[in-house]
């Protein structure tokens, strides 16, 4: 028998005797170690699961969890007694509008897949602000304050605890959630471009108005700008809105804020098939309805 | 050549072979999967919160580097709800919120939601005064014979748990946060914080011994063998029955360390009106000084002391950033002794108004309690904004009366005013 035969005899008998040892190791698989035990859930969880996570794919975290939150910020839970109300009142400002205009899934299409409620204030290290909410990654959207918020103040300024406030944050979160869905037209940045600051919270609300910003913190950048204008808008009647605008002194800021305007509302029926302003009265009346 | 080489890869291939089936047998170190021995440790200390059925009462230090402890009994449930009393505040009612035993490091106790006990020490200590810098998250240390340890790593902070020795949580826990509020019906009647009592042991006295209660600092002062004053602030918390020093410490050179333990007890016997310590009866806290109430030093003019206390505006005064000088008239209602009347002096300008923008601005007395409010709500200040959320409180244990009430003015920070009688 030639060399090379008998190298290949060698091989062909070893290679499954390899495998048969190696087969021997098959058992070594057990059952999964993930706990598949249901948790203890109260009312308040049966109800966010049947309102929220069944029908729209989105949960509620109210229950404080280190990893929810930086750990550099003093957070705490909220009353479980004001989880309802807030979940309700996205219900009602957030959900049924979008629903009713832009169609019944919408929001079960596009919606942050959680929101976390927080009871406290969330302040910003180094200077005297605070945050109301922020959104991440088109996924998460989280509140802070619910503690302190009261439903009988319906107070559009700079009231903490007006029931305005979430509600202005909800709008300007998903406004972000939005965007990161379909990215605002480049040019909308260009609108105002000299008057983005990130020390936006050292002017005034009139600087900000006089430049062609509808809020102070629209000046942070040209995506905080374009959402303040979506929620500034979205908070109150159309009538409201114009007469803000209408009051600003310059005519060339009026002109600024309309040309925001025009594209806000085509950005939403170009891309969502959505009549902003058909959205704008419904929220703005859900606004007014909440006040206790 | 050819022939070694096909020799030598053949003996490689065998080898590899091999060796690659050897790495996959594995030893077990441990009889239980990792999630199991997770899940065993996250059920220790469950097993331990439910382990006493009328609860516990703690004594909590938010914070490594302050002495100030507070007293919460809590109860825990099956259904991970944890009821809650605390001496934190006047607000002393039980309180339902979540809790749950959740796996960081280790297992930790994890306060959910608001329980308006605890979750009062939770606030920024950059956000404004009072803020404790607290957390929500307890990692589980240690079970010594019952006491419960858990530590806070963020604040350095320490929850002692110990089992409440009630017979029904409910309302033991709640008469017990409202005694040691006040510092105790064994210290009914007493102004127990404001003045020294000194310390005896064997009938000398070997020091001094005083309580803050706004501060909730105890402090030990004696002279030294070599005539050096030493003065140590301590961590001690106010029990049904007395006082205990939290950590060994010394008094003077007798260690609290007694009989084996590390936490010296006084009890305070009624009769003698005494602190006795359980461990060595002839160490005894006494001679209390009292701090008479007189309605009468309350009466004057004060001058007025006020600026931002926290943030970008931190030590901002209104007075100099309007170009303004501030007096106030202080004086009890002659028809109404529980309401104090404030007025701006004559001459001065504006500087308080109450939640009505009308004058006088009234703090109500509890005349049982001595505490103050606000009758109208927060008042507004220098005619600029009202101070919300105020606290207000008073010393009259000085030699001059003073009014201090803080709380965040308009969004511009936190806000202080002193009023000190002249």
């Amino acid at each position: 028998m030639k060399i090379k035969n008998i190298f290949k005899l060698t091989v062909a008998l070893i290679l499954p005797l390899m495998f048969f040892s190696c087969d021997r190791n098959t058992d070594s698989l057990t059952e999964s170690q993930i706990s598949i035990e249901p948790p203890i859930r109260s009312m308040l969880d049966i109800w966010l699961l049947d309102n929220f996570v069944k029908p729209y794919n989105i949960d509620i975290r109210y229950k404080f969890n280190e990893s929810d939150n930086d750990v550099a910020r003093f957070l705490h839970g909220p009353f479980e007694s004001n989880v309802r109300p807030f979940a309700e009142l996205l219900q009602k400002v957030w959900i049924e509008p979008y629903n009713a205009v832009g169609g019944e899934n919408f929001i079960a299409n596009i919606a942050p897949r959680e929101f976390v409620f927080s009871g406290g204030f969330n302040w910003n290290p180094g200077n005297p602000t605070i945050t109301l909410g922020f959104a991440e990654a088109g996924a998460r959207i989280t509140l802070f304050n619910l503690d302190f918020i009261d439903f009988t103040i319906l107070d559009f300024d700079n009231n903490l605890i007006s029931y305005v406030n979430p509600i202005k944050t909800v709008q300007h979160e998903y406004g972000h959630i939005l965007n990161q869905n379909v990215r605002v037209d480049i040019n909308y940045g260009l609108i105002t471009k000299n008057g983005y600051t990130g020390q936006w919270f050292d002017f005034s609300l009139d600087v900000a108005r006089s430049l062609g910003f509808i809020t102070r913190y629209a000046r942070n950048n040209e995506n905080d700008d374009f959402v303040e204008m979506v929620s500034e808008m979205l908070i109150r009647p159309r009538a409201d809105y114009d007469a803000i605008i209408n009051d600003i002194p310059s005519i060339d800021a009026q002109a600024l804020l309309r040309q925001k305007e025009a594209m806000v509302v085509e950005y939403y029926i170009t891309n969502f098939n959505i009549d902003f302003y058909a959205l704008q009265e419904l929220t703005s009346q859900a606004v007014i309805d909440l006040q206790q | 050549m050819n022939k070694t080489l096909k020799k030598h890869s053949i003996v490689a291939f065998i080898l590899v072979g091999f060796w690659s089936c050897g790495v996959d047998e594995t030893e077990n170190l441990f009889d239980e999967s990792p999630s199991e021995r997770i899940e065993n440790i996250k059920n220790e200390l469950r097993t331990l919160l439910l382990s006493q059925p009328e609860g516990f009462s703690s004594i909590y230090y938010p914070n490594k580097a302050v002495k100030a402890g507070y007293n919460i009994h809590m109860k825990f449930n099956q259904d991970l709800s944890v009821e809650m009393t605390s001496d934190i505040d006047a607000e002393t009612a039980v309180t339902i919120s979540a809790y749950d035993v959740l796996f960081g490091h280790t297992a930790e106790l994890v306060f959910q939601t608001n329980n308006a006990h605890q979750t009062k020490l939770v606030r920024d200590p950059n956000g404004g005064p009072g803020s404790k810098g607290g957390s929500n998250t307890f990692e589980y240390h240690s079970n010594n014979n019952g006491i419960i340890t858990l530590l806070d790593v963020r604040s350095d902070g320490i929850l002692e748990l110990r089992p409440s020795g009630f017979v029904n949580f409910t309302t033991e826990s709640v008469a017990s946060s409202d005694f040691t509020l006040v510092a105790g019906p064994v210290l009914e009647g007493t102004n127990f914080e404001e003045d020294s009592r000194n310390i005896f042991l064997d009938g000398d006295v070997i020091g001094q011994f005083s309580y803050d209660s706004a501060t909730r600092v105890a402090t030990i002062a004696y002279t030294d063998a070599s005539g050096g004053e030493q003065i140590e602030e301590v961590r001690m918390y106010i029990t049904t029955t007395g006082i205990t020093f939290f950590d060994p410490t010394s008094i003077n050179g007798t260690a609290t360390s007694i009989n084996g333990t590390d936490l010296l007890v006084f009890t305070y016997n009624e009769a003698s009106e005494q602190y006795i310590a359980d461990d060595n009866s002839n160490l005894i806290i006494d001679d209390l000084v009292l701090c008479p109430f007189d309605a009468s030093a309350i009466n004057g003019a004060y001058n007025v002391s006020e600026m931002f206390v926290g943030g970008t505006n931190g030590g901002l005064q209104l007075g100099s950033f309007f170009g303004e000088s501030y007096q106030v008239d202080i004086a009890f209602d002659p028809a109404d002794p529980s309401r104090i009347l404030v007025t701006n002096s004559p001459g001065f300008n504006n500087f308080i108004i109450d939640g009505n923008q009308s004058t006088p601005t009234v703090f109500l007395l509890d005349l049982a309690t001595l505490e103050l409010s606000y009758e109208a709500g927060g008042p507004r200040i220098a005619l600029f904004r009202f101070l919300s959320g105020a606290s207000l409180s008073f010393d009259i244990c000085s030699d001059l009366v003073s009014f201090t009430s803080n709380g965040l003015l308009g969004q511009f920070g936190f806000y202080e005013f002193i009023f000190t009688k002249q």
